[in-house]
């Protein structure tokens, strides 16, 4: 299990995130969303003890992270910018590896590998950055982890190779019991993948939970009325979102799914549509503050 | 399933994987190294083989001795090495200055004070490798040459030794440093910077004592040639040597290089003993610099485990360095712009200090790339140009009261003190003093000043250069009326040596005419009149004295120069002839005063040299030293000289006879070939030794007929080379006079200063004729009086001098004015 609790972590003057805190439970993945700078690279680095925190600290399985031998040994992140030695083959950084992961395993890289169809006697700096991703999972996936960071790792992948990821993924999440974080900013990816997704924004997780439960409590709805209507209508009715286009409405009702539709059906539609918030629409929504400033920018 | 074997042990991984990704910069550098010195060395093994070589075998010339690189060779090796220790760190620990390897290396699962253990080990063992393989190129060639021994071993572990130390801190400097930066550049830079920490600062101290600290002996270039000392003045940064481990290493081994080959085996047992003690010497050196390593090790370790991972690829974020780094630089730059400015002192100060803001300026903004940081910075902007003001008024100040120091007569055990035309009979090589218009500098000292008289006299001339201005020495060019108080291009030391064991040291550049005038009393001490009776007394025995051996070899030439320089006689005297002159010359010399022999009333009778027989020709046959009925000990030639050639023609059988009359003539001065007597008119007994032998006819030379003389004021004629005034050449000596033929034949042999200058010429007889009775054949010269050109009929010129007291007035008056036109456009910065 990851736990990090009241981390900060500041550049200087500049504090990057602040009193963070997020569970991962073992046999989960925990999706990490938020905008470019928000502070997820910040965070992954910090689980992975590059970072000393300045505030909180870092657990896994109960033991501080940072300088632990033991639990660094069976935890792999992958971040966003691959290294690999100069002039080195899979193989020379399977080997590598191989020297810091007690359980490095040549047959899952051997296996991994045929999967992905890359070469592992040509030099890594000849792949294309999509190829170079597989093989950092590739190595990830050897060394048998059981804490497992993902920073972006989708990036740069073709739908096919991430499908297979996610494959492996769940594979290896089935027979493993791994806490696993990934970071993206492709929500769809991560809204049928991950079981919990943390929102961190304004150097904080600002939502958090289970995909199900975080989707639960919001819904879109689209009413068509036999008459016109105006926004004086609504105005007993929490919302977000209110678009009038004559006498078809579409609106974000607040509060519980079930209130709302009572209050809509109580309007007397000709038709009402409920649609569940996906992930994107959720995190659009925490954004909203950001998002008006954009359009502020733009007239 | 296939499971490959696991390291299991990450510090060991990390070490074999540091070991092989060693940046092969550095790898080449090291076989560099070990190429160079091979190369460096292969001339022993050649010269091994020379067959002119006598020694019974070369197993007993080399057995004790190491081949090893010459002086030269060996500071350049230590340099490599040095350099090789920072490549060294910066590629074993390069890593920690990306982004992407920090985010994989500070995520594997190894402490980072293991990771940075592994990492430092392995490039330490290359290094202590590279180092005995270096060393081993000598080690094999003694063994497949000579053999085996365990002088040969211990030698080669000193140097093994030393090279590893030099490379194993520039390396260590550079871990820490690394550890504390966020770019390779910094690291590179950084670490030059702290290795050569005390070179840098030391040198700018250097630069700015030299200049304001009246008196600063250190990196004077002085010799002391007395008979028991040997010493060279050194500079602060040989002073401290000890500060860095490439300069305390390097001194010793040039030392140990720089030893003579040996040609027996007694002498390559000294040379052995030689290394042996001078690397015993340093063992505590060595031991010192092996903790001072292991603390940086240590400090290093500690940066490196609270380095913060976010500062890779990011420059300018340790502030302790990006200070230290450019105050080095700023006050460098300070003092090589305050040093080389030809301004006021004031006028200099201020523009090295805004030399010195505008690198704090630059190289902080360069570090720093933002400009908030950059006006955060500028606090420590005062307080570095507090430091560089406070340094220099510290020095301008005289060092509280460093300048000013005499130490008590009673204090002083004994004085050596650099000369100023005094050397005849100390002196091992006194090279160029005779040309009129030729300036010789000097950096031989006397030492042995013992006696109450002679410390007084050395006391009192040190206490009143002292006192002059020390920023007058700069500003020489400024002609002044005042002869006594104008300075001149000199350097005068002064070393005492105390009761308490201590030394006092003093040097002073550029000191006023007057006080080197009154150096030259050194002629009367009690001293330079002791060196003189031994090299001249018949009881002197004179294998302990180089002067007494010279004069009393066998065979000797006793030659004369005539006063107008128109030939070279030769007296041809017996043993008992030539004892008495040496008698006459040795009560003459007790009697005589300085100004008698170096400002004579009248002008010399001429110069009597003494050429020893074992330089009149190169091949002088086999000498050995034989003594008389008396016990006194006397060079012979036992056997001829095999190339007759070179035997200088037999003697007449007159008393004296011309030996040589081309029409080129200039002494040489006191050297190591001859010894020099001028022959003034006070010298009483000599002259009657040469009246009574029917000798002084040799002195009258032959009258030529003049057609012009041409007259330069020295003060101009120094213009003719200005660089010797603006680089500090002797501005005063012993102005020997000499004859040139100014036939074309003649043109590339000749050095003739006058020509292409405009002169003041007299072409009238009588004047001529008053002008060759005050012209001196030698006479003192410290920046005033008149070359005087006699251009004679047969086409030979001679080059005399006369003193400023004896020129007539109109003359001193039309030859003032014509060289103050020809001056009118000059301007030394010109230069």
């Amino acid at each position: 299990m990851i736990e990090a609790v009241n981390v900060t972590k500041k550049f200087g003057d500049f504090t990057a995130i602040e009193s963070l805190s997020l569970t991962v439970p073992k046999g989960s993945i925990y999706g990490l969303v938020g905008y470019n700078g928000a502070g997820k690279t910040t965070l992954l680095k910090t689980i992975a003890g590059v970072y000393r925190p300045e505030g909180g600290k870092v657990l896994i399985d109960g033991e501080p992270v940072f300088e632990n031998e033991k639990k660094k040994q069976r935890l792999f992140y992958v971040p966003d910018e691959i290294y690999f030695k100069p002039y080195a083959t899979m193989n020379k950084m399977a080997a590598f590896y191989k020297g810091y992961y007690p359980n490095f395993s040549y047959d899952t890289f051997e296996k991994v590998t045929k999967l992905f169809g890359l070469d592992p006697t040509k030099r890594l700096n000849g792949f294309s950055k999509g190829m170079q991703r597989q093989a950092e999972v590739v190595f990830a996936m050897s060394t048998m982890p059981e804490t497992l960071l993902l920073d972006e790792s989708f990036d740069g992948l073709d739908p096919q190779k991430r499908a297979v990821v996610k494959e492996l993924l769940y594979d290896y999440m089935s027979r493993k019991d791994v806490a696993t974080i990934i970071s993206s900013h492709n929500l769809h990816e991560l809204q049928d993948l991950c079981d919990y997704v943390g929102l961190i924004n304004g150097k904080r997780i600002v939502l958090s939970g289970s995909v199900s439960d975080l989707s639960k409590g919001k819904a879109k709805y689209r009413l068509v009325f036999d008459r016109p209507v105006t926004e004086q209508d609504f105005k007993d009715i929490p919302h977000k979102r209110l678009n009038i286009d004559g006498s078809i409405v579409t609106l974000m009702a607040l509060g519980t799914p079930e209130e709302a539709y009572a209050k809509l059906k109580a309007m007397s539609p000709l038709l009402i549509e409920e649609t569940l918030l996906t992930l994107e629409e959720i995190f659009l929504d925490e954004m909203e503050a950001e998002g008006n400033e954009a359009k502020k920018i733009f007239g | 399933m296939k499971q490959k074997r696991s390291s299991a042990n990450p510090f060991t991984h990390t070490f074999s994987e540091s070991l092989k990704s060693t940046n092969i910069v550095v790898t080449l550098l090291m076989l560099a190294v070990m190429a160079f010195m091979f190369f460096s060395m292969l001339s022993y093994p050649l010269s091994y083989r020379d067959p002119y070589m006598e020694s019974p075998t070369a197993k007993d010339q080399y057995i004790y001795y190491l081949f090893a690189p010459n002086e030269l060779a060996t500071v350049f090796a230590c340099g490599l090495m040095l350099v090789a220790g920072i490549l060294m760190g910066l590629s074993s620990f390069r890593f920690i200055t990306s982004k992407k390897t920090v985010n994989v290396y500070y995520s594997l699962g190894i402490k980072r004070e293991k990771l940075f253990l592994a990492h430092y080990l392995s490039g330490a063992l290359l290094l202590v490798v590279g180092a005995v393989l270096s060393v081993m190129v000598g080690v094999v060639m003694n063994l497949i040459y000579i053999g085996s021994s365990f002088e040969l071993w211990q030698a080669a572990t000193y140097y093994m030794m030393a090279f590893a130390t030099i490379a194993l801190f520039s390396y260590s400097v550079t871990a820490a440093v690394l550890s504390s930066v966020g770019t390779v550049f910094e690291g590179g830079i950084f670490s030059v910077i702290i290795s050569f920490l005390p070179t840098f600062l030391l040198s700018s101290v250097q630069f700015l004592m030299n200049k304001l600290v009246w008196g600063n002996p250190f990196g004077v270039a002085f010799v002391e040639t007395g008979l028991t000392h040997q010493y060279n003045s050194p500079s602060l940064v040989t002073h401290f040597s000890y500060l860095t481990p490439l300069t305390a290493f390097s001194s010793t081994l040039v030392e140990i290089a720089d030893r003579e080959k040996p040609l027996n085996a007694d002498q390559a047992e000294k040379a052995a003993e030689t290394i042996y003690e001078l690397a015993a010497s340093d063992y505590l050196t060595d031991l010192f610099w092996l903790i001072a390593i292991a603390a940086i090790f240590f400090l290093g370790m500690y940066l490196f485990k609270r380095r913060r991972a976010e500062i890779s690829g990011f420059i300018g974020t340790n502030r302790v360095l990006n200070n230290v780094g450019i105050f080095v630089v700023a006050i460098f730059t300070f003092s090589v712009i305050f040093t080389s400015s030809p301004l006021q002192k004031y006028a200099a100060f201020g523009i090295a200090l805004f030399a010195a803001l505008l690198v704090f300026v630059i190289l902080d903004a360069v570090l720093r790339r933002s400009f908030k940081e950059f006006k955060r910075d500028l606090v420590f902007l005062p307080m570095h140009l507090a430091v560089i003001t406070a340094i220099f008024f510290i020095f301008s100040t005289g060092l509280f009261g460093y300048s000013k120091r005499v130490p008590a007569a009673e204090d002083i055990k004994s004085v050596s003190v650099s000369t100023v035309g005094v050397q005849s009979f100390f002196s091992e090589y006194y090279p160029m003093r005779e040309d009129i218009l030729v300036y010789p500098g000097s950096n031989e000292m006397i030492s042995g000043f013992e006696s109450e008289k002679d410390i007084k006299l050395i006391r009192d001339i040190h206490a009143k250069i002292a006192e002059l201005n020390a920023a007058d020495a700069y500003e020489m060019w400024k002609f002044s009326a005042d002869h006594s108080s104008k300075r001149l291009a000199s350097r005068i030391q002064f070393t005492y040596y105390l009761k308490n064991g201590k030394t006092v040291r003093r040097s002073f550049r550029n000191v006023s005419a007057g006080v080197i005038e009154e150096l030259l009393k050194i002629y009367d001490t009690e001293r330079f009149k002791k060196a003189a009776d031994e090299a001249l007394s018949p009881d002197t025995p004179i294998m302990q004295n180089e002067r007494a051996r010279l004069l009393r070899s066998e065979g000797v030439i006793v030659k004369v120069y005539p006063k107008d320089l128109s030939y070279i006689a030769r007296l041809n005297l017996t043993s008992e002839q030539r004892n008495e002159l040496y008698e006459a010359l040795r009560q003459d010399i007790a009697e005589q005063t300085y100004k008698e022999r170096y400002f004579p009333e009248k002008p010399p009778l001429g110069v009597i040299s003494i050429v020893g027989n074992n330089y009149t020709d190169f091949d002088k046959g086999i000498i050995e030293v034989i003594e008389d009925e008396n016990g006194r000990a006397y060079e012979k030639a036992i056997e001829p000289p095999s190339k007759a050639d070179d035997i200088i023609k037999p003697p007449s059988g007159e008393p004296w006879d011309i030996l040589d009359n081309s029409p080129t003539i200039a002494m040489h001065g006191t050297t190591d070939f001859n010894i020099d007597f001028v022959i003034t008119e006070d010298m009483e007994r000599t002259i009657k030794f040469l009246k009574d032998n029917n000798m002084i006819d040799a002195f009258k030379g032959s009258e030529k007929k003049y057609t012009s003389v041409q007259l330069v004021s020295i003060e101009r004629s120094f213009t003719f080379q200005p660089f010797m005034l603006k680089y500090g050449f002797d501005f005063h000596y012993d102005a020997f006079g000499k004859s040139i033929s100014k036939a074309k034949s003649n043109e590339e042999y000749r050095y003739d200063p006058l020509e292409n200058q405009k002169t003041y010429t007299v072409t009238d007889a009588e004047t001529i004729k008053v002008l060759k009775d005050i012209s001196y054949l030698t006479y003192f010269s410290s920046g005033t009086g008149y070359a005087a050109v006699f251009n004679a009929e047969d086409g030979t010129a001679q080059y005399l001098y006369i003193p400023a007291s004896k020129m007539p007035a109109a003359l001193a008056g039309a030859v003032r004015n014509f060289d103050t036109e020809q001056l009118r456009d000059f301007n030394l910065s010109n230069y």
